[in-house]
């Protein structure tokens, strides 16, 4: 096993602490209270990582909700069970891949129209989000909200659509240059006839153009599995997928060498996605200065976060209106790129708005935050002890120097004392840059 | 396909930008108010505008012919140039008009225009007579601008007033547009209580800018310019006076909020405003009589208000609709959805009353007015006038009538 | 709550009792003139014991917790009292009470005067809860300082003046009643008229109310028990006949309409006529809102063409007013479940008399091409179009436009519940979000089911609106969760209480505006 993805062992002089447990499951899920938190320190890396993945997690009447959700069948409620369900995190990994690759395979409701059809489709990441890639890839090729959302309804024998074939390798499976536009258009024929009925996958068999295609060097009457399954075991894909779950998972900027080990764990993996990432996450590399606190929070991690690390409850719908003016609707990402992430997440007014929406939160004026911010710091006495159990609740308790200093000054300061005044401090303390940071 | 690979691209040198001309080494950062911006704002009559009952050429024969009952709008019209009036209800702007202070643009359109107010509305709005809402970059040509002005750093170089959502004109790609309805909504909101100043304060000087140029130095630049800004605004917006009475109209309101984040200098250089309900397809002349002085009122104090505060030098308006109406009324003294139309544009000392070709009812497609100014060269006017490149927005040269000097 | 069998006797012979022993001297008369608002009971048990008597005992489906909630409440509140409420009341104020308010620097002041039974326990009780008392020979005199109380003997001393000759209509000893000065409230720098901030919808529904409430010297609220209980609001000023009485057309005069069928969940029914504020939208609406109207109408007389005019053709020509009904959804058997959506919605009939047959023409037309516009609209979203097919029935005959089959994956979305229909018969228009709800109610017009009634009214049927609560119960449960941040079980419970409570009673709004006077009565009563 490559150094970098070796299994990390604690050590006296970098054990597994807070700041370990609160950097696993803000990557590998929306946070967790400040109890578990310390729960877990107790208990173990591997306890910590049986929490964030636990080996059964099926909850009882999970479909019965999704059909009371989809009885509405609107779209605001089928976002806001999502965001329930990252909030409630019975399989806080689970819930954190599928919202990955639905950045991933972008689909947007703006076009599919359907939040029922999306609500599938999001069921499909649940369900296979975390087995083998190319069964993953094949399900997409028929998912009814893809296929709309990529225009493959148009694609005829004799008048193909392009558009399914070019995002499949540019996109989904190889990225950029590791295809030519013969490949494109070849691959285009295969789909053909891969429609959408009342909802579902359709194959036309007649509008299906099953003559000779060579696609990515294959060559005969390729379908529309085969040219997946070329897809996904050319050489350019494990380094394509290994670098998207790097920056997902790692750093923004992962190195080659990186990009190399992960793309080779996760074929000795067998393509198993769930495997390679279970890998990662125990990992040197994940453990490492280079990963904590290096990526900026994305909406979700923000609004999920700030409720999960304070231990409490919130209106789920409040949320994902809420992420929806920071720039993170689920259900409507902006183009089939997805996200685009880090920066870009964070502008000025993203964090004004940020900041205002936990203003509001915290003075319970939106989102039935319970327990309420005001009584989370009532224990505490005087702005040492206060400013502590801040940091504790919200940022691992630790932060950078000048970032304490500041809060400590704003702890004593006129601003946190009066009604609210606890209130004020966990606010403020959100809006610390170090709390920008995933 | 070439245009994602373009807008890829910009948004990897965007994020290769290193952080530092944001961080400023305490001097005024990157998007702190300055005064002397140039600002846009865009004021988009929703539903259709007739543009021959706005900018009315009152000598044509044909005119009346086409419009036998509708034609009674020249009566009271305010003669701008030889031969062209302006409704009745517009007297105000067309005595901007007399003094270099507003200009009809005749004829705006596109080649192949559409009737449709979705399609024709996302036309006008990305500025591109080829768009198809698709995934693809969806963005509007004013979100386009707004990406240059704020060249990757961390402002609010546009607004959307007085809608629920961002406008697909405003979309950009890698700036947030906010929208908002009342000054309030982009204050640095606190947890109320009696030392809510205090927590204002306190809130403002909680981020330094001191922390690298990493994701952290990134985020503490952002937070502290923002919350620098925000309280800038307010304290701008607090000390806004106006001795302008502007009319108690959803437009006088969205306008006013406009001209009090002009006049704070706060740094918002791009605004968007709709009026809506000019669909008139039966009894146009009172509705659209009405409509119209709403118009005029609004637009008089906002500039009044702008002069008042010596910020009216910098400030243009484009005011437009997504279609004009058809040439010949129809049976129940309305008009049809149309095609091309007048668009006016405001601001101060402007080279001339009138640009583009007058309109030729001899001459019609389909029943229309033929588009004689591609809408793309009026944008490209304005885009100079900002000193925006219109290259990169537009995605081509268009050089317009040159309304300002 | 316990109630015996003899209470409602008790409560006549009491009201009897008191009626014939009234004091000469209403609690009021001891206010000072200051006062502009003022809560009086003239005989606060008579008052405890119909009130008693109209809410009744505990609902017998309420949850448990609820229910183990409620005996907590009411615990607390005779701990705090240190007695039961009834023998509070006849020690504090057995003689009646009247609280008024009187302006002061920051809102309003509280000035109290009672006849207790026991001036001492009453003088302790003011005291306990931070106020002041005096007693005052039969009366104790409280406020939130002995200033207020001094004011409050002098009315005393001085006789009685302004409140004790206030004209009281109606007066029941065993109500709580509000009379409130709204002349003078107006007058208040803090007081704005209500009509110029109604928009359009709020003018077309509540002009008329707002107008009387703008122009009335005074209100007179009561709150009474008994059979019911009973919110009754009377202004001694209406909306000035003029153009608001061509509002509400009928005005005072009793109208008929459909008897609501059985089953209804409620109705609706208003007494406004939309052909007359569209006749003249200038006399109604503010300038802006006026232009919004006229934008609606320049689209509206296009959708059948030029020749017909929304106003002058249709809505003339349908007679007002019209009555909405709610009905509840169709039962459903286990073999059509799965193709029915798993949220049952109410259906409804929106009701109008006509007595032009050129309307039906209309009518016919518009509905054929609205089921074109919104099937487009349906395609473009990849959605199946709603099949629009003749209907001839027993009673009438028009539209009704189904859904496609469905052909799944799951249950189909909600509006395969519907199939929007119009119908036509025995002198009236049905347009139903179902089939059945529209021949529901033609069915009642051919049986000449009708009723009377004066005004506006809205009235909901507890149990059977409890019946479609609990029909969705899983959706309604889970809403709660996603839009309250509940967990389960507080949802349920929320519902459970929900429907414990609706299935327990019935509401009834009526409100009348005439040219010189305007009421509104709320009636909350007990289903056995």
């Amino acid at each position: 096993m490559n150094e970098l993805l070796a299994p990390w062992q604690p050590t006296r002089d970098d054990p597994f602490d807070l700041q370990k447990v609160g950097h696993l499951f803000r990557r590998a899920g929306f946070g967790t209270s400040l109890r578990h938190r310390q729960e877990l320190v107790r208990e173990g890396l591997d306890a910590a990582l049986a929490a964030v993945d636990p080996p059964s997690a099926s909850v009882p009447g999970a479909d019965a909700m999704l059909g009371d959700v989809l009885a509405f069948g609107d779209r605001a409620r089928v976002t806001a069970h999502r965001v329930w369900l990252a909030l409630e995190s019975a399989h806080p990994l689970r819930e954190k891949v599928s919202i990955f690759w639905h950045g991933h395979f972008a689909t947007s409701d703006a076009k599919v129209q359907d939040p029922r059809v999306m609500a599938g489709q999001l069921a499909t990441f649940d369900r296979l989000g975390l087995l083998r890639f190319d069964e993953l890839a094949q399900a997409m090729a028929r998912d009814p909200a893809l296929l709309v959302w990529l225009d493959n309804q148009l694609n005829k024998k004799g008048a193909p659509n392009e558009n399914f074939a070019r995002e499949l390798f540019e996109l989904f499976t190889l990225g950029r240059g590791a295809y030519t536009e013969q490949d494109i258009r070849e691959a285009a024929r295969a789909f053909s006839g891969w429609h959408v009925r009342d909802g579902q996958f359709f194959f036309a068999r007649f509008l299906h153009d099953d003559g000779d295609k060579q696609v990515l060097g294959r060559r005969g009457a390729l379908t529309g599995d085969d040219v997946v399954a070329a897809a996904v075991t050319q050489p350019a894909s494990a380094p394509f997928l290994a670098a998207k779950w790097l920056r997902a998972f790692v750093h923004p900027e992962p190195t080659s060498a990186e990009i190399e080990a992960m793309a080779a764990c996760y074929l000795a993996n067998e393509r198993h996605v769930g495997a390679t990432l279970r890998t990662l996450l125990r990992s040197r590399l994940f453990f490492s200065p280079r990963a904590y606190r290096t990526k900026i929070k994305s909406p979700a991690e923000f609004a999920i976060g700030t409720v999960r690390l304070l231990g409490a409850r919130a209106v789920a719908a409040d949320l994902a209106r809420a992420m929806a003016t920071f720039g993170e609707a689920w259900l409507m990402p902006p183009t089939v790129e997805g996200w685009h992430g880090e920066r870009a997440w964070l502008s000025g007014a993203s964090w004004l708005l940020r900041s205002n929406w936990a203003a509001e939160l915290f003075a319970g004026q939106r989102g039935k935050l319970q327990p309420t911010a005001a009584s989370l710091l009532e224990r505490f006495r005087g702005p040492e002890d206060k400013v502590k159990a801040a940091l504790l609740l919200l940022l691992d308790g630790e932060c950078s120097d000048e970032s304490r200093a500041r809060l400590l000054a704003f702890a004593r300061s006129p601003a946190a004392q009066g009604a609210g005044g606890d209130a004020a401090l966990l606010h403020a303390t959100v809006g610390l840059p170090e709390y920008q940071l995933s | 396909m070439n245009r994602r690979f373009d807008r890829r691209t910009f948004l990897r040198s965007a994020l290769a930008l290193p952080a530092a001309p944001l961080l400023g080494h305490g001097s005024r950062c990157h998007w702190a108010p300055r005064g002397d911006d140039r600002v846009l704002l865009v004021l988009e009559l929703a539903g259709g505008n007739d543009g021959l009952a706005t900018v009315i050429p009152v000598d044509d024969p044909a005119y009346a012919k086409a419009r036998p009952a509708l034609s009674a709008v020249r009566r009271g019209s305010h003669a701008i140039v030889d031969g062209l009036a302006l409704h009745p209800s517009l007297a105000r702007l067309a005595l901007r008009c007399g003094n270099g202070g507003a200009a009809a643009v005749l004829g705006v359109g596109m080649e192949k225009p559409d009737r449709s107010h979705f399609r024709s509305r996302d036309l006008w709005h990305t500025g591109d007579p080829t768009f198809v809402r698709r995934q693809h970059d969806t963005t509007g040509w004013l979100g386009r601008a707004a990406d240059v002005l704020a060249a990757g750093g961390a402002g609010m170089p546009a607004a959307s007033i007085g809608a629920l959502e961002v406008p697909l004109l405003l979309s950009a790609r890698s700036v947030t547009v906010p929208t908002f309805e009342r000054a309030e909504d982009f204050a640095l909101g606190v947890v109320p209580g009696v030392a809510a100043s205090e927590r204002q304060a306190g809130l403002a000087a909680l981020v330094g800018e001191r922390l690298g140029d990493g994701p952290l130095g990134y985020a503490a630049a952002t937070a502290a310019a923002a919350a620098k800004t925000a309280m800038e605004l307010e304290q701008a917006l607090r000390g806004y006076r106006s001795e302008v009475t502007y009319p108690d109209t959803a437009l006088g309101r969205d306008l006013q909020l406009a001209a009090r984040m002009v006049i704070a200098g706060f740094g918002t250089r791009l605004f968007h405003v709709v009026h809506g309900g000019f669909d008139t397809h039966a009894r146009q002349l009172p509705t659209h009589a009405g409509l119209l002085a709403q118009v005029d009122a609004a637009l008089a104090a906002f500039w009044q208000d702008l002069s008042a505060h010596a910020a009216a030098g910098r400030t243009a308006v484009l005011v437009f609709s997504e279609f004009g109406r058809r040439v010949a009324e129809n049976a129940s003294q309305g008009t049809d959805h149309g095609a091309a139309a007048p668009v006016f544009v405001l601001g101060e000392g402007l080279r001339g009353v009138v640009f583009g070709e007058r309109p030729d009812l001899g001459d019609l497609e389909d029943g229309d007015v033929k588009a004689t100014t591609d809408y793309r060269l009026v944008f490209g006017e304005l885009l100079r006038w900002l000193g925006v490149d219109g290259k990169s927005v537009l995605g081509g040269e268009f050089a317009g009538p040159h309304v300002f000097a | 709550m316990p109630t015996s069998s003899s209470r409602p006797l008790l409560v006549v012979a009491f009201l009897v009792g008191v009626a014939a022993s009234l004091p000469a001297q209403a609690p009021r008369a001891a206010l000072p003139d200051e006062v502009l608002v003022v809560v009086e009971v003239t005989d606060p048990g008579a008052a405890w014991s119909a009130v008693l008597q109209a809410v009744g005992p505990v609902p017998p489906d309420l949850p448990e917790s609820v229910r183990a909630l409620l005996g907590v409440g009411l615990t607390t509140v005779r701990l705090w009292l240190g007695a039961s409420p009834a023998e509070r009341i006849e020690q504090w104020a057995r003689g009646g009470v009247a609280l008024g308010y009187a302006p002061a620097e920051h809102g309003f002041e509280p000035l109290l005067a009672m006849r207790p039974g026991d001036p001492a326990a009453a003088v302790a009780f003011v005291e306990r809860i931070g106020g002041k008392a005096r007693i005052e020979g039969e009366w104790v005199l409280a406020g939130k300082s002995l200033a207020a109380c001094e004011r409050l003997r002098r009315r005393l001393v001085d006789g009685p003046a302004r409140w004790a000759a206030w004209p009281v209509a109606e007066a029941s000893p065993a109500a709580v009643r509000v009379l409130a000065d709204l002349q003078r409230l107006r007058a208040l720098p803090t007081s704005r008229p209500l009509l110029p901030g109604l928009d359009g919808g709020g003018r077309f529904l509540f002009g008329p109310l707002a107008v009387a409430i703008d122009a009335s010297e005074r209100a007179q609220l009561e709150l009474v028990g008994g059979d019911a209980l009973q919110l009754r609001a009377r202004l001694f000023a209406g909306h000035g006949g003029d153009h608001w009485s061509r509002l509400s057309p009928t005005g005072g005069q009793a109208r008929s309409m459909l008897a609501p069928p059985t089953g209804a969940l409620g109705m609706v029914a208003l007494d406004r006529s939309l052909h007359a504020l569209f006749a003249d939208l200038q006399a109604f609406l503010r300038e802006s809102d006026v232009l919004a109207a006229q934008g609606f109408l320049s689209i509206a007389d296009q959708i059948d063409g030029a020749a017909t005019s929304f106003v002058d053709d249709l809505l003339r020509g349908l007679k007002q007013p019209w009555t909405l009904y709610l009905l509840p959804a169709a039962a459903i058997d286990a073999e059509q479940e799965p193709t029915a959506p798993r949220l049952r919605l109410p259906g409804f009939a929106l009701v109008a008399p006509i007595d032009d047959p050129e309307v039906e023409t209309i009518l016919r037309r518009m509905a054929q091409l609205f089921v074109v516009i919104a099937n487009a609209e349906r395609a473009q979203a990849g959605k199946k179009p709603f099949v629009l097919r003749p209907e001839r029935g027993e009673h009438g005959s028009g539209f009704v436009a189904e859904p496609t089959p469905w052909r799944g994956p799951g249950q189909p979305p909600v509006e395969y519940g519907l199939s929007p229909t119009l119908l036509f018969g025995h002198g009236h228009v049905v347009l139903g979000s179902t089939r059945a709800a529209a021949t529901a109610l033609l069915a009642q017009a051919a049986a000449g089911a009708t009723a009377t009634l004066v005004g506006d009214r809205v009235t909901l049927h507890g149990p059977t609106l409890a019946a479609a609560a609990l029909q969705n119960r899983g959706p309604l449960v889970v809403a709660r969760m996603l839009d309250e941040g509940e967990t389960r079980s507080v949802a349920e419970r929320f519902w459970d209480t929900f429907v414990a409570v609706a299935a327990a009673i019935s509401v009834e709004l009526t409100s009348q505006v005439a040219a010189d006077a305007a009421e509104i009565t709320v009636t909350v009563r007990r289903q056995s």
